[in-house]
């Protein structure tokens, strides 16, 4: 009887069609329009030489200038105005070098009218010392990046100026035997060996120096994950989670069918002599199997994206499972304690998921940490929250401990909401119609 | 006018999800005051920093000192679970351990010295603080090399004195600092006001026209003689109401906490035109919509995924900057991209010259698409009639 039902409620379940785009369609849609807006912030380097800062160079001073563009030439790219745009004429030095400046060197009243136009991001003034003279359209990100370039600058001059100061009085008292063969100093003049000297001497710092800068100095340890990680993937947890989490409706589906005041199908089982426990399990498990393929679906979609949540498949697609479950039982409670209210139901089927990703940090990180901060409670039993921080510790951590914990707090909310569904089905039986 | 009563009176029986949607909408545009408020101006660029100092000599803390110059140090316990913990709440960008005998190494052999590292996933801030310290290294081996690898304490001393002349910023600007002003603050506000908009106006608006349509509610309206033309503009005019309500709800929740001083900037007022202009093309893409769909359940479906899609794609939910430019392009066919190039710009020139034409052109293509949905809306209906009779 019991593997009647189920076959029977998985038919009834296929042929509504919002449930097949509920379940079909909507995760996929959903996942995908989060990769495209988030594939900008998945690999933020790559976003920044795509749209790189543009910047004009007013000069003040031609040496300095032209000593600005030689430091700015290891990572930019010059470029000319053409049909209203800045379009780069060479890349110096190697041809696939990374550039994240594009700069175009110009007077200040082009300058001018090229930041009002919004051709360029900023006008920077060479001279002693650099001034940044005008900026639109740099966030906080990209305003920083620009300082930091022209830091690097300031304190590249600074340094040359005082080393300059310094080889001159380290030299200053050199023995010319260093440099010369008592032969080379009897052929030549005064003249002679003081310029070849100094030439001597100059191309011994600059050789040392150069082979300083070009070294390319990397202090820091490689990091072992370092392919993996990117910063779009807290949004990704909280996406995923809010996917698991969203089928309530679906849940409030189950209990639609075997209550009598809410369908005519409810009408039908109520009087079939099934017990509504055993109706509500029929309906819910094939319902729940459904679910639980579709986030082992989305789990592979995600890596077919090339979004790496991690390597502990079974965990994340267990997490995953879990919160269907949350979702569907939350939906399957909510028919029981609101049996006359169809639409506010449907409403609060998307209502919910959407309050909980929202206060999970599925539109905006911070909205997590300020919830977490003020509201901890809430921020504990939200199961979209839940599987969004178990999903980033399953990432993050090198033991289970706290996947565990997530495990534990789904496990509670899970009961709870089970036992008032039960309770609600059993109050109904009581014909409180 | 009976139209018109009629939608109020089918929204008042449900008014139970109108609260819902509406209370939703309330919370998210209040939330993202809140943390408006309390995100920090410039947090972005300023990295987090932990920095485990096991060496602690005279080189090592000017380096610490060095590092933190501009950043938040964070003071925390070398726990893993508890560092990440502070990167899943963003509190914490990189940990840099700088392990015993560093210095020595260093100036023994400064190529092989290496610090380790604990990065969060905020890939941008840590290589920028990455690069940070490799100029630092460099420009230390620039003064190795000068004293030819032999650093005693006085040399030690007078280096780190040279260095914090040297790494003093010194970039200049030459243009006034700006400010977050009131008006500025509203503008967030005001993007996901458009957002919610979406969301609430498919899931309340055009669902209650919807139901208006159904067959026994038109049939009625049909049967009584009352013109279909009068039927149609009554419906409209009530749904661009219930829009102008929803908005003002989102325009009390911003007044509530931005205060009313951003209102009487000179530049409210092309703002509000915008604001007024999208809701009556909104209100025709919610009249459009209902023409294509005719079942509650996909307006449902619609009012999430529509919403999100718009609110991720225009620009609401993550800065242009980075989304790819295909994706922000396909938004274009929704008044709100237009709406949202209007705010950011006012926004932007309320410190600078306002252009007239850049909002005009903003304003002339949410009317166009406004024309074009009313058009289409009208020619499915009116085809969908012929079928039916």
């Amino acid at each position: 009887m019991f593997s009647h039902l189920i076959r029977y409620y998985s038919q009834v379940y296929f042929k509504n069609k919002s449930n097949i785009i509920w379940t079909f369609l909507f995760p996929f849609a959903y996942i995908t329009i989060i990769f495209f807006a988030l594939s900008g912030l998945m690999e933020p380097e790559a976003s920044l030489q795509e749209e790189p800062i543009k910047i004009a160079i007013i000069s003040a001073d031609s040496q300095e200038e032209s000593d600005l563009i030689d430091y700015l030439d290891y990572f930019s790219a010059n470029a000319i105005l053409e049909d209203g745009e800045l379009q780069i004429i060479e890349k110096n030095n190697s041809v696939d070098k990374e550039i994240y400046l594009i700069y175009h060197q110009t007077d200040e009243a082009k300058a001018r009218e090229m930041i009002k136009n919004k051709q360029i991001n900023a006008i920077v003034e060479a001279k002693n010392p650099i001034t940044i003279k005008d900026s639109q359209g740099l966030g906080d990100v990209k305003m920083g990046i620009l300082t930091q370039f022209l830091d690097g600058y300031e304190t590249n001059r600074k340094l040359t100026i005082s080393l300059e100061h310094q080889y001159e009085a380290k030299y200053s008292n050199v023995d010319v035997l260093d440099y010369f063969s008592q032969e080379e100093l009897a052929s030549k003049t005064f003249e002679e060996i003081s310029t070849e000297m100094e030439a001597k001497i100059d191309a011994e710092i600059s050789d040392e120096i150069l082979a300083v800068i070009e070294s390319q100095t990397d202090v820091f340890e490689e990091q072992a994950d370092s392919d993996s990680t990117n910063p779009a993937l807290i949004y990704f947890f909280a996406a995923i989670g809010y996917l698991a989490f969203y089928p309530i409706s679906a849940g409030s589906y189950t209990v639609e069918h075997i209550i009598a005041n809410q369908s005519e199908r409810g009408k039908r089982n109520s009087v079939s002599g099934v017990t509504k426990t055993k109706m509500f399990f029929a309906s819910f498990l094939p319902l729940f199997i459904i679910q639980a393929f579709f986030s082992w679906l989305i789990y592979h979609y995600v890596g077919l994206l090339g979004v790496s949540l991690g390597h502990r498949q079974v965990q994340i697609v267990s997490l995953m499972i879990l919160g269907n479950l949350a979702a569907l039982l939350t939906g399957s409670a909510l028919a029981t304690l609101l049996p006359f209210q169809k639409n506010l139901r449907t409403a609060l089927g998307i209502g919910i998921p959407l309050f909980f990703g929202f206060t999970s940090g599925m539109m905006i990180h911070h909205i997590a940490i300020l919830i977490s901060d003020n509201f901890p409670i809430l921020h504990k039993i939200n199961p979209v929250g839940i599987v969004s921080r178990g999903l980033y510790v399953l990432y993050s951590d090198s033991n289970l401990v706290r996947f565990f914990d997530a495990i534990k707090f789904l496990g509670i909310y899970i009961l709870v909401f089970l036992v008032i569904t039960l309770y609600g089905l059993r109050k109904n039986s009581y014909e409180r119609l | 006018m009976s139209a018109f009563k009629l939608y109020y009176k089918i929204a008042n029986k449900h008014k139970g999800t109108v609260i819902m949607y509406l209370a939703i909408m309330v919370l998210i545009v209040s939330l993202t005051f809140v943390q408006i408020d309390l995100s920090e101006e410039g947090a972005f660029s300023k990295g987090q920093i932990a920095i485990f100092d096991e060496d602690n000599t005279a080189l090592t803390n000017h380096l610490k000192a060095y590092i933190l110059k501009g950043n938040e140090e964070v003071i925390i316990e070398r726990d893993e679970q508890i560092i990440n913990d502070y990167f899943y709440e963003e509190k914490l960008d990189i940990v840099i351990t700088i392990p015993k005998n560093f210095t020595k190494d260093f100036y023994q052999n400064p190529n092989e010295v290496r610090l380790a590292t604990d990065e969060s996933i905020n890939v941008l801030i840590n290589n920028g603080i990455k690069e940070k310290v490799n100029q630092y290294f460099r420009i230390w081996q620039q003064y190795l090399l000068l004293y030819d690898y032999d650093i005693d304490v006085v040399t030690e001393k007078s280096i780190l004195k040279e260095l914090d002349q040297l790494f003093e910023s010194s970039v200049e600007f030459d243009y006034p600092e700006t400010e977050i002003t009131p008006f500025q603050k509203l503008v967030p506000s005001f993007q996901f006001l458009s957002y919610a908009l979406v969301g609430t106006g498919i899931a309340v608006v055009a669902l209650a026209y919807l139901i208006m349509d159904k067959t026994a509610v038109y049939r009625r309206n049909i049967v009584s003689g009352y013109s279909e033309r009068k039927r149609i503009v009554g419906i409209f005019i009530a749904m661009f109401l219930a829009m102008i309500m929803i908005w003002l709800v989102g325009l009390a929740i911003s007044a509530f906490f931005a205060g009313t001083a951003g209102f009487k900037h000179d530049y409210f007022p092309y703002l509000l035109i915008s604001e007024f202009v999208q809701l009556l093309a909104l209100t025709t893409l919610m009249f459009l919509i209902v023409q294509i769909v005719s079942k509650e359940e996909i307006i449902s479906f619609l009012s999430t995924i529509l919403s999100l899609f718009i609110a991720f794609s225009a620009g609401i939910f993550v800065p242009r900057d980075f989304l790819p430019d295909m994706f922000i392009k396909s938004s274009s066919i929704f008044p709100n991209y237009w709406h949202i190039n209007n705010l950011l710009y006012v926004s932007e020139a309320s410190l600078d010259l306002f252009e007239f034409d850049y909002w005009l052109k903003n304003i002339v293509v949410m009317l166009g698409l406004m024309f074009v949905y009313l058009i289409a809306g009208i020619l499915i209906r009116s085809r969908k009639q012929q079928f039916n009779s």
